[in-house]
């Protein structure tokens, strides 16, 4: 058994055993990797903090042979995000990335652009970013790198450009002008095209002052979170505590 | 193998629920009850079923107790006004264990946990609030875990009960003792220097 290593993040991890730990690995190069910690709930045990959610570490640790979970042989901490922890807030704004990620990349595969988003967009709430702002910034790039990002471009059904607003499919997958729309529910703001595009070219804003409106902001998570929770099958638990 | 509707294998499945026993575990402890002499097992049975017939929350504090209220509420030689806030009724003991305290408890059962969908609303925080307002407490120490969770439940916490008129503390974190500095962290030594205390003579 060899020991394999990788810069990872903590997204989350549960009690087993007596004193035991199994924590869920956001690495950058295998994606989500579940491994036991043993001891990691002794008192001043050799992981210190580094297990705690959102962290950023290296970790060693030795796949078994035919298991899923591996065994986590030590762990160091790289940058905490403790403390930024301590605004009720951005701890489950933090919560919520972490489900999100489990839920839509839950296999073991390479996703190097979500984990610097991830990471990225921790160092700018750690900077003093807001929380909405760049909750909104991580869920649009996640349903991009997804690739369920639905066009709201131009009009599913008559291919025209949408100069105003338009209407999200039922099945979240397209937009439709006013001529085209079978209902109007779920209405997409002129807005959420511009925010995609600035969200482009610039990376998490760690600035209070930002180039969207709070209420503009609104309708735009609105949207996106219509999206996750289309494909979730139901709203994320960690969103529900947020609202 | 032993087919599915074995007793022995019902005991197995009801076993493994608890937490912290695996598969392995339960069928050893499955094997090694069978092996007792009737009168044995019957009285851990009894157990089980005495324990969970006369225990339940402690209507002041959340304890878990067999007596309302519990033995830390009716106690009269512990101080009012002091309360230590702690997440689950098995802490108590931890913090009695040091003999240091000698005020009230009050058990959360639970903290707060977006990802098992503990919110504030979840966090049943109406008896605590009571408490304090109606009570004559001075000090309050949140002794929840240091952890994530526990410093947004302890912060939560100072929010909501910020507007009584009582001293807020948290348990300090910091360095175990019998540990090295050198194998401690960066979060770990700098809760240690912030809660830092003067050495007097
Ligand atoms: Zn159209
Ligand atoms: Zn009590």
């Amino acid at each position: 058994m060899p020991l394999e290593q990788s810069e990872a993040i903590v997204l989350r991890t549960f009690n087993v055993g007596e004193q035991d730990k199994i924590v869920v690995f956001f690495t950058q190069d295998k994606g989500v990797i579940k491994g036991v910690a043993k001891g990691a709930r002794k008192f001043g045990n050799r992981f210190g903090s580094s297990l705690e959610p959102m962290s950023h570490v290296k970790v060693f640790y030795y796949e078994k042979e035919r298991r899923d979970l591996v065994t986590v042989s030590n762990c160091d901490l790289l940058e905490s995000f403790f403390e930024i922890q301590n605004v009720l807030k951005t701890s489950f704004t933090l919560s919520y990335f972490s489900e999100l990620i489990e839920e839509f990349f839950p296999s073991r595969s390479k996703e190097d652009i979500l984990f610097r988003l991830l990471l990225s967009t921790l160092q700018a709430l750690g900077a003093g970013g807001d929380s909405d702002f760049l909750g909104a910034y991580f869920e649009a790039w996640l349903l991009k790198i997804s690739g369920i990002l639905p066009n709201f471009k131009t009009c599913k059904k008559c291919k025209k450009e949408i100069t105003d607003a338009g209407w999200l499919s039922p099945k979240k997958d397209g937009t439709f002008c006013i001529h085209c729309t079978p209902q109007k529910k779920e209405e997409i703001r002129p807005e959420l095209n511009q925010f995609l595009q600035w969200i482009k070219k610039t990376p998490p804003p760690k600035k209070k002052e930002l180039p969207f409106t709070p209420e503009q902001l609104m309708h735009i998570r609105k949207t996106l979170q219509a999206i996750i929770i289309f494909h979730m099958e139901k709203e994320p638990k960690s969103l529900s505590c947020l609202k | 193998m032993l087919g599915q509707d074995h007793p022995l294998n019902r005991l197995i499945e009801e076993l493994k629920k608890i937490p912290g026993i695996g598969a392995k575990t339960a069928q050893r402890i499955a094997f090694y009850l069978i092996g007792l002499p009737q009168e044995e097992s019957d009285s851990l049975a009894n157990a089980i079923k005495e324990a969970k017939r006369k225990t339940f929350y402690c209507s002041i504090c959340n304890s878990i107790t067999h007596i309302d209220p519990c033995y830390h509420c009716s106690d009269e030689g512990r101080d009012d006004r002091l309360m230590c806030i702690v997440e689950e009724p098995y802490n108590i003991s931890s913090i009695e264990k040091t003999g240091v305290f000698n005020g009230r408890y009050h058990v959360l059962l639970g903290v707060l946990s977006p990802l098992k969908g503990v919110g504030p609303d979840e966090l049943k925080t109406e008896k605590l609030i009571k408490r304090v307002k109606e009570g004559n407490f001075k000090e309050i120490i949140i002794a929840t875990n240091p952890t994530v969770e526990g410093e947004a439940t302890a912060l939560y916490l100072a929010k909501i009960l910020k507007s009584f008129n009582v001293k807020l503390t948290r348990l300090a974190m910091g360095l175990p003792v019998g540990s090295d500095i050198d194998f401690a962290d960066q979060v770990t030594i700098k809760k240690a220097l912030e809660g830092r205390t003067e050495l007097k003579d």
